[in-house]
């Protein structure tokens, strides 16, 4: 199961955040902070692995590189991890599909359309559509009704 | 005079009246009129990013975002509908950013009533948000869920089942399960499939309305649409792993499974759902987990995806990600299931090609694997032993630190040399954080699996020195006492080995100089046979160089200052330098120092003839030693076990002409040494006790006896068995029980040196003491527990604590009743441990039982003498086992009942 997904900058500012379970997720800056800086100390190691321990044990931090922004999930150890990894992977090609020109600028400025296309592939937590065309057909379809 | 007040006063004014006008009116020079003060329209989300992206500090940003916060909260409550979608979507940036918003829920909840599509969309993404179980607002969303999912549009439906299954609380559950079901039928596979993961929220909610959705469950596997597919057998999983019942219901599904997993692999390629080649690679890992889930413990199913799971090995590329994350699953799934012996072989040929993988997440995922497999194949684990090994030089740090977990999983019998080798030399690079851990599993490897004797010695004495400073205490403790409890030829060795490391160890290395010191000193008559010998001078030197270090710690000191008295009376060579190096520190700073120097001192001077008996060797110590502190609770035959060694040593002097250099000592004196294991004062009748359980010559007794109990307890002139300073006293208010809680092994090490077995001594202390102050008044006539009523002192863990009390004068007896709370664990070797304050004195008696059975319950008597009426404060240090693992907690009690300790 999924926790929680965080895209942040290179310089580790929060971009965008979405908790799939409000209640098992970090709810203040300090938090989200603390876990972004994990990923950005592991991901400068020299060959590192994209996994991070979380402070919950039980729990594990996938974390993706796609240019200048990182991916953070956070998922159960016990999870396939290279699933997750591959997910990070899947929610941004349908981004990317979904706005033509993906850049830094457009995840800051879209949160409400972010959080609409990962509902449409994670309900809490769990991964329900895994392909983005398929998912961004319904998210357009929605754009289009405006009643 | 005047004129100046006069002007202050006017400069006064005119500054105020400044101010003023600028509070009346801020806006004027800002350009702003009044009128946007108090309605302006509230910024759009756009600029609210901007702002807070412009904040250059923490505390800026925070100020930006409880300025918005506020504007955000006027509009609310002037029940504004036109900016509500508006101010919904920045209170979920702002909540994004991690800052609270639960302020919104409401507004939340109005924007879902709302008819208006977009309206809804916001309002429902900020109620899955911002909403959580504990909200009381559940009440009026149920009843706007239920509206939506009741609607005609297929959309207003999908964002209904969609917050629901993020947020569904229990209640909400019950309430809107049945519409659920209903959607579960549903023609349309987008509801289909929200639905579905809608019902995984609701059983995980009440597990009770499993039976509910069933029926309509089986349905869902003959879907074509991934995403129904894909939710159904999510669907499924979970309601197997829920109740066993239902996991045989679906058994019959494995067909269908198996079905659904070949049309993956074989069919070709389809643009939708491919990720790198691979066919829906998210939806082959579901079929694979709920696979092995069924196929656990169950041959007939395992037979049937036995084919299918060789299938999907040997067909899925191991190039990309993709193709690893399917086959990471298959692995697990072969392993868990009754599979074949050759499809097992391929799945840990799988895992070994992992751990060749240059990429790291696939290594680090092999050894995750690995390790979880390991307690089911060992055999086939072991087959990539060495390129487990090899990951112990692997540059990532977690990669390391879960090879290392692997290979002490690995290590057995035949191949422990091996391994050891290699994690020895893997604790010589290895960081400061896996020393510590890495060199106590690698001493209870040792101890588990070891050869022989001399491969142990040989093997603990690698890890500590390899290990540094990181050695635990506990790893010193065991290596001494592997070296005390094995024969002489290996002590012989242990001795030529250490005093090579002693006399060329660096002096910062502590652990190291523990254990050498202690080593050398016990056996420095072996000293002499060391490589041609080594010369009195040599020894003396090194010594030397150890205690004038300022490197070395003071438990380092304290250690080399013991164990030059060792040397000194096994090398009477040494004497005089020794008592010089002894006498220097009778003034060192460090009082623990101070006083061996002190003490030391006087065995040289006053006491030398005592000195060869005292500093006699050890006895190889007992197995635990902190047990053995416990089990000594009978008082007479404690008191016997203590005084025996003392006495032995005596008697072997007997025999030599030391008694003859005995000066007796006058005949009183010798009932303070009674005074002193006893603490019997005057009572006579005890006396011939003691004597009897000694087991010494008549003759000479009484003036040998009293003589060393004199010298221990440094009573010259017969004074009080508690004059301050004296050796035995200060055992017990520092060796363990009393103050330190049975503190560190090392140092009831040294106290061990002089007294054999100062906690058996501290014990029957305490226990003659309090036994004596109990023989006028027996504990049947104390006053009932009722009165201070009772004190749970520690519930965790599975483990209850309750204290009762009786109290009689100074003297409390307080019964400990240990319960086992879980239903299933078993507990065993319970040890609780107990210290008070220093005024106090504190006597455990053995516990009824050590294990308890789940529910059982075992008591412990334990009496505390309060002559002083102190508070009464109780630190606790308990271990136990649970089911075999190992458990230790700390507490301390400080809510005694005043009525304990008062009056």
């Amino acid at each position: 199961m999924l926790y929680f997904l965080v895209i942040a900058s290179k310089e580790s500012a929060v971009l965008f955040t979405h908790r799939f379970n409000p209640q098992l997720c970090p709810c203040h800056p300090a938090g989200l902070a603390s876990v972004i800086e994990k990923c950005m100390v592991d991901s400068r190691t020299e060959k590192p692995e994209n996994f991070v321990e979380d402070t919950n044990e039980s729990r594990t931090l996938v974390y993706r590189w796609f240019g200048a922004c990182m991916l953070i999930a956070s998922a159960d150890s016990d999870d396939n991890l290279l699933q997750v990894y591959e997910f990070l992977n899947l929610y941004l090609s349908a981004l990317s599909q979904y706005f033509p020109n993906l850049s830094r600028h457009t995840i800051i400025q879209n949160p409400a359309k972010l959080h609409i296309v990962l509902e449409e592939m994670v309900i809490g937590g769990v991964i329900v559509e895994t392909s983005p065309a398929h998912a961004l057909s319904i998210v357009r379809l929605l754009d289009d009704i405006n009643v | 005079m005047s004129s100046i007040k006069q002007v202050i006063n006017e400069a006064v004014e005119k500054d105020y009246t400044a101010e003023q006008r600028e509070i009346l009116n801020p806006y004027s020079k800002k350009g702003l009129l009044p009128e946007q003060v108090r309605q302006p329209n509230p910024i759009r989300l756009r600029d609210l990013i901007r702002q807070i992206r412009s904040a250059k500090t923490a505390a800026e940003e925070r100020s930006v975002v409880n300025k918005e916060c506020a504007a955000i909260r006027l509009t609310f409550r002037e029940e504004d509908s036109v900016w509500r979608c508006r101010n919904v979507a920045k209170l979920l940036y702002i909540h994004m950013l991690g800052y609270p918003a639960h302020f919104g829920q409401m507004e939340c909840l109005k924007l879902i009533a709302s008819p208006r599509f977009t309206d809804k969309r916001i309002g429902y993404l900020g109620a899955m948000l911002l909403l959580d179980e504990r909200q009381d607002v559940h009440l009026l969303i149920t009843n706007s869920l239920k509206n939506d999912l009741k609607s005609p549009t297929q959309f207003v439906q999908g964002l209904a089942l969609c917050t629901l299954a993020a947020i569904a609380s229990p209640e909400m559950a019950r309430d809107l399960a049945d519409e659920v079901e209903r959607l579960l039928k549903s023609s349309n596979a987008y509801i289909r499939k929200k639905a579905a993961i809608c019902a995984v929220r609701i059983m995980s909610k009440v597990p009770e309305l499993l039976e509910m959705f069933l029926p309509a469950t089986r349905n869902l596997l003959s879907e074509k649409n991934h995403g129904v597919l894909i939710t159904g057998i999510t669907l499924i999983t979970s309601m197997c792993v829920q109740s066993p019942d239902t996991l045989d219901h679906f058994k019959k599904t494995v067909g269908n499974l198996v079905r659904i997993l070949k049309n993956l692999v074989m069919a070709g390629y389809s643009p939708e759902h491919d990720v790198q080649g691979v066919s829906d690679p998210f939806l082959q890992v579901k079929v694979l987990k709920l696979l092995r889930i069924l196929g656990r413990g169950d041959g007939q199913a395992s037979e049937t995806m036995n084919d299918i799971l060789a299938q999907v090995a040997t067909n899925t590329e191991a190039t990309k990600n993709v193709g690893n994350a399917i086959l990471y699953e298959t692995v697990l799934s072969i392993m868990d299931i009754q599979s074949e012996t050759g499809l097992r072989v391929l799945a840990v040929n799988i895992l070994g090609r992992f751990l060749l993988n240059v990429d790291k997440n696939i290594k680090y995922v092999a050894l995750h694997t690995l390790l979880k497999v390991v307690h089911q194949d060992n055999q086939a684990v072991q087959r990539h032993r060495t390129t487990i090994l090899e990951c112990l030089k692997d540059a990532d740090i977690t990669i390391r630190r879960r090879a290392m977990e692997l290979c002490f999983a690995l290590i057995n019998p035949s191949n422990v040399r091996t391994m050891m080798k290699e994690l020895i030399s893997f604790l010589e690079t290895a960081e400061t954080e896996f020393k510590a851990v890495c060199s106590s599993k690698c001493v209870t490897a040792a101890e588990q699996f070891s050869p022989n004797t001399r491969w142990h010695i040989d093997t603990l004495l690698k890890v500590i020195i390899a290990a540094g400073n990181s050695v635990p205490d506990d790893v010193v403790a065991c290596t001494i006492q592997l070296i005390a409890e094995s024969g002489e030829a290996e002590q012989q060795y242990a001795v030529a080995e250490l005093w090579q490391r002693l006399s060329a160890a660096p002096l910062d290395t502590q652990p190291l100089l523990q254990v050498a010191t202690w080593v050398c000193g016990e056996f420095a008559n072996f000293l002499s046979l060391v490589g041609g010998g080594v010369s009195e001078g040599e020894v003396v030197a090194v010594y030397q160089r150890i205690l004038w270090s300022s490197q070395c710690s003071a438990v380092t000191k304290q250690y080399a200052i013991t164990s030059s008295m060792k040397l000194a009376s096994r090398m009477p060579g040494t004497n005089s330098l020794v008592a010089q190096m002894v006498s220097a520190y009778g003034s060192h700073l460090n009082v623990e120092l101070q006083q061996r120097g002190v003490e030391y001192t006087q065995l040289f001077t006053r006491y030398d003839s005592m000195r060869g008996p005292l500093l006699e060797r050890m006895p190889p110590f007992e197995r635990s030693r902190l047990r053995v502190s416990q089990d000594a609770a009978a008082a007479n035959a404690a008191a016997a076990a203590a005084a025996a060694p003392l006495a032995n040593g005596l008697h072997n002097n007997n025999n030599n002409d030391a008694v003859a250099a005995v000066q007796a000592p006058s005949q009183s004196d010798s009932n303070a040494l009674l005074d002193l294991l006893g603490g019997l004062d005057d009572s006579a009748n005890d006396v011939p006790v003691q004597v009897k359980s000694a087991p010494l010559p008549p003759a000479g007794t009484g003036s040998l006896n009293s003589d060393i109990l004199d010298l221990l307890g440094g009573l010259g002139g017969g004074g009080g068995g508690d004059s301050g300073g004296t050796l035995i006293s200060r055992t017990v208010n520092n060796g363990g029980i009393l103050d330190t809680g049975l503190g560190s092994a090392s140092n009831n090490l040294l106290d061990d040196l002089l007294n054999n077995s100062s906690s058996n001594l501290n014990n029957s202390t305490l226990a003659n003491n309090t036994i004596n102050s109990t023989n006028s008044l027996p504990v049947s006539t104390l006053p009932s527990s009722d009165e201070y009523g009772s004190l749970t002192i520690y519930e965790r863990n599975n483990l209850r604590l309750v204290m009762t009390f009786q109290r009689q004068d100074s003297l409390t007896t307080i019964t400990l009743t240990a319960t086992n709370s879980s239903t299933s664990c078993n507990i065993t070797d319970f040890l609780f441990q107990a210290a008070v304050p220093k005024s106090l004195q504190l006597q455990l008696l053995t516990p009824s039982s050590t294990s308890l059975a789940p529910a059982a319950s075992l008591t412990q008597f334990i009496r505390v003498n309060n002559p002083n009426k102190a508070v009464l404060r109780m630190k606790l240090r308990l271990s136990w086992f649970a089911d075999g693992v190992k458990i230790e907690d700390q507490n301390e009690v400080n809510n005694f009942p005043p009525a304990l300790w008062q009056y």
